[in-house]
């Protein structure tokens, strides 16, 4: 679609950051599997977000002559125990299960990168205490954490958020204070500061732009695993619960039906799974797009 | 060596003591009252009152927290269950067990199926098996454990009726879970070992066993993945960690009393003592498994192996080093 030398084409005046942006756009559209997977997250968003105009039946909207049907003309997914619509569900349950995606690692690196920016930019005592507190959160496995959070806050959706973020914070703080010792040892920090910038700024405009695209491929990845795990949480009772048409929830309430209408459980699950797929190649693509020395 | 590793040791203990507050500080938060719940709705206000003073409630922070952390580390009590009034330690020490295996069998299964199949798509970069292992490897780490687990009941028990599809009775039992289990975690090893492979692969020292004449086999095995392995080992723990949180949710898809089914029961009914008792004895757990892994990590590497052997002859040797580098200069 797009050669090497459309990049060289471009007018020398333009910003070299929008140029930046520029050619990371380029190297990710070569990438026809991340293509892929952006067009199908996009997707998956713009239909959850219109799910109210487009989808065939109310997500609540029971019919009980017609439950537990499997896949019809009518009902493209089948029907649930409550004769619900399984693809209207799936398709209004996008604006939970990607929303808690979205806003839980939204939340989680804006936490991260703070605490890994004081961290790696002072050091010393600040550095030290962090990252020992740090260690404290990470000595259980983020997924155990998160269990042990949703379980003192109780069920719901604020409350699975909080408790993925707070599964996934470290991970952002660890990895924006290991960019920030590199950048530390940069000139144009060194310029910054000699020219007495002020240590929010020097953070915010010299050391975070700089330090952004691991943090960009980390927050795609973390959208898929929290979707993942937002479902497991939903699975064993901790999440949101049903019948709101979270997928995770979705799975939990059809799971007792599998003997005789495994419908229930195979089109949440497939739709789970299209979406972390999409996500991890999108996460892949960037990976390569924004660092091309690690491209193979 | 048996220095490097008591250091590692001391240095879990305030790690473990930090998890210890940081779990009972979020406990402690918890809304509902114990209690009122092992009494009962019909209990009256002074009943409860009398329960609390008893279970040392109505004491405040930190004194409670003093108390439990005096009971965990100097009497290794975990305390007792609000639900059944057993220790809670034995309840643990009896399911995890289950909840051990399922994980360990999947981080073996990881490994011995992952680990080849990522040497496989990366000797043939870009052929048809390459790339058709790496779709099925992106959807094992697209799909939920659990839903998977829900997939292979569905097939092979209910439409075969080859495997039982939930409890413990036999080994049989334990195929599913652990098949289920390990998806995830032999689908992530592949690409580990295929990107560590195809960064190995480009470096000098393969091309000079190339040109030296070495058969391809042995360059692989020999020279790529000797050094290819050092990265696979490091995410070997995580890996642990990772099945060890899948173990405890295939449990409720397959009815298997482990320390997942445990821990749901117990954030069903509030029994602090219990989930407490159980996310402790699980960071322990998962410590153990990461000091494992940096010793292996350690053993296996000899850039690192020398820092710990007689840390003077290591210094001096390095000190060596560093002169004969500048002297170059």
């Amino acid at each position: 679609m797009f050669s090497g030398r459309s990049v060289n084409k471009m007018d020398p005046n333009e910003k070299k950051k929008e140029s930046f942006l520029y050619i990371t756009w380029h190297r990710l559209c070569k990438n026809r599997l991340a293509m892929v997977g952006l067009v199908i997250i996009v997707l998956m968003a713009l239909i959850a977000i219109f799910a109210p105009y487009i989808m065939p039946y109310g997500y609540d909207e029971m019919d009980l002559v017609n439950a537990m049907k499997g896949p019809t003309k009518e009902h493209w997914f089948g029907t649930d125990d409550f004769g619900r619509d399984i693809l209207s569900r799936i398709m209004y349950g996008g604006r939970y299960s990607l929303r808690i995606g979205i806003l839980a690692v939204g939340f989680a690196a804006v936490v991260g990168v703070a605490i890994g920016a004081i961290a790696g930019y002072y050091g010393g005592a600040y550095d030290m205490t962090i990252m020992r507190i740090l260690d404290v959160f990470q000595a259980v496995p983020g997924i155990i954490l998160s269990i042990a959070v949703s379980a003192t806050l109780g069920p719901g959706f604020t409350n699975c958020i909080i408790a993925l973020a707070i599964g996934m914070v470290p991970a952002f703080a660890r990895m924006e204070r290991a960019s920030i010792l590199n950048i530390r040892r940069m000139d144009y920090l060194e310029a910054a500061i000699s020219v007495n910038c002020r240590d929010f700024r020097i953070i915010v405009k010299h050391v975070l732009p700089n330090a952004l695209s691991p943090i960009i491929v980390q927050a795609t990845m973390s959208v898929a695993t929290s979707i993942l795990i937002a479902a497991s949480l939903s699975f064993i009772g901790l999440g949101v619960q049903p019948p709101t048409p979270e997928w995770g929830a979705m799975l939990s309430a059809g799971r007792n039906y599998i003997r005789n209408y495994p419908h229930m459980v195979i089109f949440p699950g497939a739709t789970i799974m299209l979406a972390v797929f999409s996500l991890n190649v999108l996460g892949d693509g960037l990976r390569d797009a924004l660092d091309p020395k690690l491209k193979q | 060596m048996i220095r490097y590793i008591i250091k590692r040791l001391l240095l879990m203990i305030p790690v473990i003591l930090g998890v210890t507050i940081l779990i009972f500080t979020i406990m402690y938060f918890t809304p509902g009252d114990p209690a009122q719940l092992i009494m009962g709705p019909n209990a009256s206000l002074e009943q409860i009152e009398a329960k609390r003073a008893e279970m040392g409630l109505d004491q405040p922070y930190f004194t409670r927290l003093l108390n439990y952390l005096n009971d965990v580390f100097i009497h290794g009590d975990l305390g007792k269950s609000y639900m059944n009034n057993r220790s809670v330690s034995g309840d643990i020490l009896d399911r995890f067990p289950r909840t051990a295996l399922i994980a360990f069998v999947s981080v073996l299964l990881s490994l011995i199926v992952g680990i080849p199949i990522g040497i496989t798509s990366a000797v043939g970069q870009n052929t048809w098996r390459d790339r058709v292992a790496m779709v099925v490897s992106l959807l094992g780490v697209s799909m939920p454990e659990f839903w998977l687990g829900l997939m292979l009941v569905i097939l092979f028990s209910l439409k075969l009726g080859w495997l039982p599809p939930s409890g413990i009775g036999t080994p049989a039992h334990f195929i599913l879970p652990c098949v289920a289990c390990s998806f995830f975690g032999v689908a992530g090893m592949a690409r580990q070992t295929r990107s560590s492979m195809l960064e190995v692969i480009r470096a000098d020292y393969i091309t000079t066993a190339r040109a030296k004449g070495l058969g391809e086999i042995k360059v692989i095995y020999r020279h790529a993945l000797r050094n290819a392995l050092i990265p696979i080992i490091t995410i070997t723990g995580a890996a642990f960690g990772m099945s060890l949180g899948g173990a405890l949710v295939i449990e409720t898809v397959f009815s298997i009393p482990g320390l997942g089914l445990y821990m749901c029961k117990a954030i069903n009914m509030r029994d602090y003592p219990a989930i407490q008792g159980s996310v402790i004895f699980l960071a322990i757990a998962f410590s153990l498994v990461m000091l494992i892994t940096d010793l292996v990590y350690a053993l296996v590497d000899p850039r690192i192996r020398s820092q710990y052997q007689g840390k003077r002859k290591a210094s001096r040797h390095v000190f060596r080093k560093v002169g004969e580098q500048n002297g170059s200069e």
